[in-house]
């Protein structure tokens, strides 16, 4: 008996705070024994997984503002209720194949990472369920990724489905952008 | 778990009254030196200390806690003496108080900071001591400087950018260190502000408006055609009280220069003294407001002209009787506001700028060259160059060549203009004008290829037009475009912003933006003007933060993102 928390419509812990507004889905989860909470969402058919401490929000696919001197896989700027916030593209950035959005499945995961709050594009949005570290297998890299360094290891379910767990604190990286700039910087002098 | 939240409150609260009493403080032993109501400022003076102290003790703070004490003790014998009162006592007491303010600088990053307080309290005693001594006796203006002692606090925070530290004069680190400038932006530190009642009542009349216009549209929706001139009137209504509600906002982050004019107070105060010219400070204006952040940014900027002035500008007591002026030298500060703009403006009444020799110091540093003609303006701006000094001796205070340049910066990032007179032999005044607000303002939206980007009207001069016979190469490859009688260097907007591309305009009539960037005129191309809106520049990531040429992002009508450029950022 998989113990998975279903989307439901609580309300979170005071800890966490959630941001609503009509037209998006905020995914809430039931509190969980020992278990820590993750976010499951699909890119080519496989499931990964984020700490779901980490989600602000989740929207639909919306209007991206691009940007120059950046890295491919930054997608551009978004506005989101007054505030802008700065979007990947999370198949460019693992590198698979850039896909067409879908619309009423691509969506825009809004996390929070230090200092950064960005949000991230991806194929579908699943679930949220509760995942111990004795599911979770470190240093197991699956093939399917060629960026070993964004995955955090592998979780397996108690329905034997693989999740890939990522590593959220890779996905941007300060000196990749600076180093960007500096190109293009040089290009402009 | 709860009492430790609990204390923290507390300590909180008493961070934000320490700072209401020491500054204060300094404002009330300042006004006892100018005034000499000495018994009045000390009472309140020592009842500040006493409420600090008590508050201190409750809240575990035990070092401040026992200097705090060591001061009300010596406030309280002067009380019961006044005749002992002498500029070196209040000296003293000013420095116990930045003492106290640094240790709750300290405390602030974190509430377990320790303090060697031992020197101090050495001198307090010491002090008390003497002042037995002299209790009978009539006062002595003691001119030996008690100030120039060894460091007492051993704890100056790293992070204070204006620290020299090859020189441990006390007074010195403890009159260059400011703890209410942004010394360490990557704190979580919270700030706050004090404000008037009277503006958020402001506020929340213009919000009850608010109220009433929506809900008029609430009504109006069930039938739009009926009512639709009540909703026209209603929406004309509503965009005037959201201009309204945008200033009553911004207006709760000002602040009055008194701040910024204390501060100024004290530095003219132990400048002058250190360097024993005589100076008189006039203060206009000081219920003027400026936003927050804009008050902290000035305060260095300030503080760096001001030393000049005293140091360089200002002569010696002797000098200026030679010279037929006052014995005692003068400065002039106005503060004031006009047309959506605050205007500061340094006076002194010393020596000027020497134009000989700022252009030989020009020429040393290759600022110049030989055969350049210059205006008398042109040679005064040159003090603004990078690494600009005419200084020979390097003084604690100035002549390190990096202030002009800097304060030009700090003037420029806040989109204001510094601009610099002077007569020889007569003084100089510098004239400082900056937006009230940074974040709000209008904009001209722009359209290069598909994208789009906002610039600033207020770097705008102007729009035009022009023909491709108009534009001609010089001989260093740069386009430049004939408009009038005037010859302006022409870039193409994506140019400007780093991109390189392959794109030629193919019209004949193109258009392009006339903006002054800095000292000189450039005419940017673009591919379509698309109109102008209220701007309301935006925070954007970290991550992008520093994309050249982005001020900011910003959110059109239509409620996509578009970039805000940069001006002093661009890439020509």
């Amino acid at each position: 008996m998989q113990e998975t928390a279903v989307v439901e419509h609580h309300h979170l812990p005071i800890g966490e705070r959630d941001v609503k507004s009509q037209g998006n889905k905020v995914l809430h989860a039931k509190k969980l024994h020992k278990k820590k909470k993750f976010l499951i969402f699909t890119l080519d058919e496989e499931r990964y997984a984020i700490p779901l401490s980490v989600v602000k929000e989740i929207i639909g696919m919306t209007d991206i503002t691009p940007l120059l001197h950046v890295p491919k896989y930054f997608r551009g700027l978004i506005n989101l209720r007054g505030r802008i916030f700065s979007v990947i593209d999370l198949r460019l950035k693992l590198s698979l194949s850039g896909s067409v959005y879908q619309a009423k499945k691509t969506s825009i995961i809004i996390y929070e990472h230090d200092d950064f709050v960005v949000g991230m594009i991806v194929d579908d949005v699943i679930e949220v369920i509760g995942i111990e570290n004795d599911q979770i297998t470190q240093n197991v890299k699956p093939e399917s990724i060629a960026h070993k360094e964004f995955v955090d290891g592998v979780a397996r379910t108690d329905e034997n489905t693989l999740i890939i767990m990522l590593d959220v604190s890779k996905m941007i990286n300060q000196k990749e952008m600076e180093s960007h700039q500096k190109l293009s910087n040089n290009n402009a002098a | 778990m709860e009492n430790q939240d609990f204390l923290e409150t507390l300590r909180k609260t008493f961070f934000e009254e320490a700072d209401e009493i020491l500054n204060k403080n300094e404002v009330t032993l300042l006004e006892m030196e100018d005034n000499r109501s000495y018994s009045d400022c000390l009472d309140i003076v020592f009842r500040q200390v006493h409420t600090l102290k008590g508050s201190a003790k409750s809240v575990d703070f035990r070092d401040f806690y026992e200097l705090a004490h060591v001061m009300e003790n010596l406030i309280a014998d002067l009380i019961a003496n006044t005749q002992c009162i002498s500029k070196n006592v209040i000296d003293l007491l000013l420095k116990t108080n930045d003492v106290l303010v640094s240790m709750i600088h300290q405390l602030k990053d974190d509430t377990n900071a320790r303090f060697q307080l031992g020197d101090i309290k050495n001198e307090i005693v010491n002090m008390q001591e003497n002042l037995l001594h002299t209790m009978t006796s009539p006062l002595e203006v003691n001119d030996s400087s008690e100030v120039d002692t060894p460091d007492h606090v051993t704890y100056i925070s790293e992070h204070e950018s204006e620290i020299e530290s090859e020189n441990t004069n006390s007074i010195q680190q403890l009159t260059t260190m400011d703890p209410n400038t942004k010394s360490n932006p990557d704190s979580q530190r919270e700030e706050y502000i004090r404000l008037p009642i009277r503006k958020l009542d402001s506020l929340l009349n213009t919000f009850g408006e608010q109220v009433i216009l929506q809900s008029i549209l609430e009504h109006c929706k069930d039938d739009l055609t009926q009512n639709a001139d009540l909703i026209k009137k209603t929406i004309n209504q509503l965009s005037k009280i959201t201009y309204d509600l945008q200033h009553s906002t911004m207006a709760l982050r000002m602040v009055s220069v008194k701040g910024l004019f204390n501060k100024v107070q004290r530095l003219v105060r132990d400048t002058s003294n250190s360097l024993n010219k005589d100076v008189k400070l006039t203060l206009n204006g000081e219920n003027t407001e400026i936003d927050k952040s804009l008050s902290d940014e000035l305060s260095n900027a300030i503080t760096h002209i001001i030393r000049n002035a005293i140091d360089h500008g200002i002569e010696t007591a002797e000098e200026r009787i030679a010279a037929n002026k006052s014995e005692t030298g003068n400065i002039i500060i106005d503060a004031y506001q006009n047309n959506g703009f605050f205007f500061l403006e340094i006076k002194d009444d010393g020596r000027g700028l020497n134009k000989t020799k700022i252009i030989e110091v020009a020429l040393k540093k290759g600022i110049v060259k030989q055969q350049q003609t210059l205006t008398a303006q042109e040679i005064n701006n040159l003090i603004f160059k990078p690494g600009f000094t005419t200084v020979t001796n390097v003084t604690d205070y100035s002549g390190r060549g990096v202030g002009m340049d800097a304060v030009r910066n700090v003037v420029l990032e806040a989109k204001g203009s510094i601009v610099v007179e002077s007569q020889e032999g007569l003084g100089t005044t510098f004239l400082l004008k900056l937006p009230l607000s940074m974040t709000i303002f209008n904009g001209t939206i722009v359209r290069t290829e598909s994208e789009r980007f906002i610039v600033p009207n207020a770097d705008i001069r102007e729009v035009f037009q022009f023909n491709n016979h108009q534009v001609r190469d010089m001989n260093n490859k740069q386009k430049v475009v004939i408009k009038g009688d005037k010859t302006i260097a022409l870039y193409n907007f994506d140019e400007a912003i780093g991109r390189k591309t392959n794109k030629a305009n193919l019209s004949t009539r193109k258009t392009a933006l006339l903006i002054r960037k800095q000292d000189k005129d450039i005419a940017l191309e673009v591919d379509e003007i698309l109109g102008q809106q209220r701007i309301v520049l935006k925070k954007i990531g970290n991550e992008v933060k520093n994309l050249p040429g982005v001020a900011g992002g910003a959110i059109l009508a239509d409620g996509r993102v578009a970039l805000v450029l940069n001006i002093n950022a661009i890439a020509c």
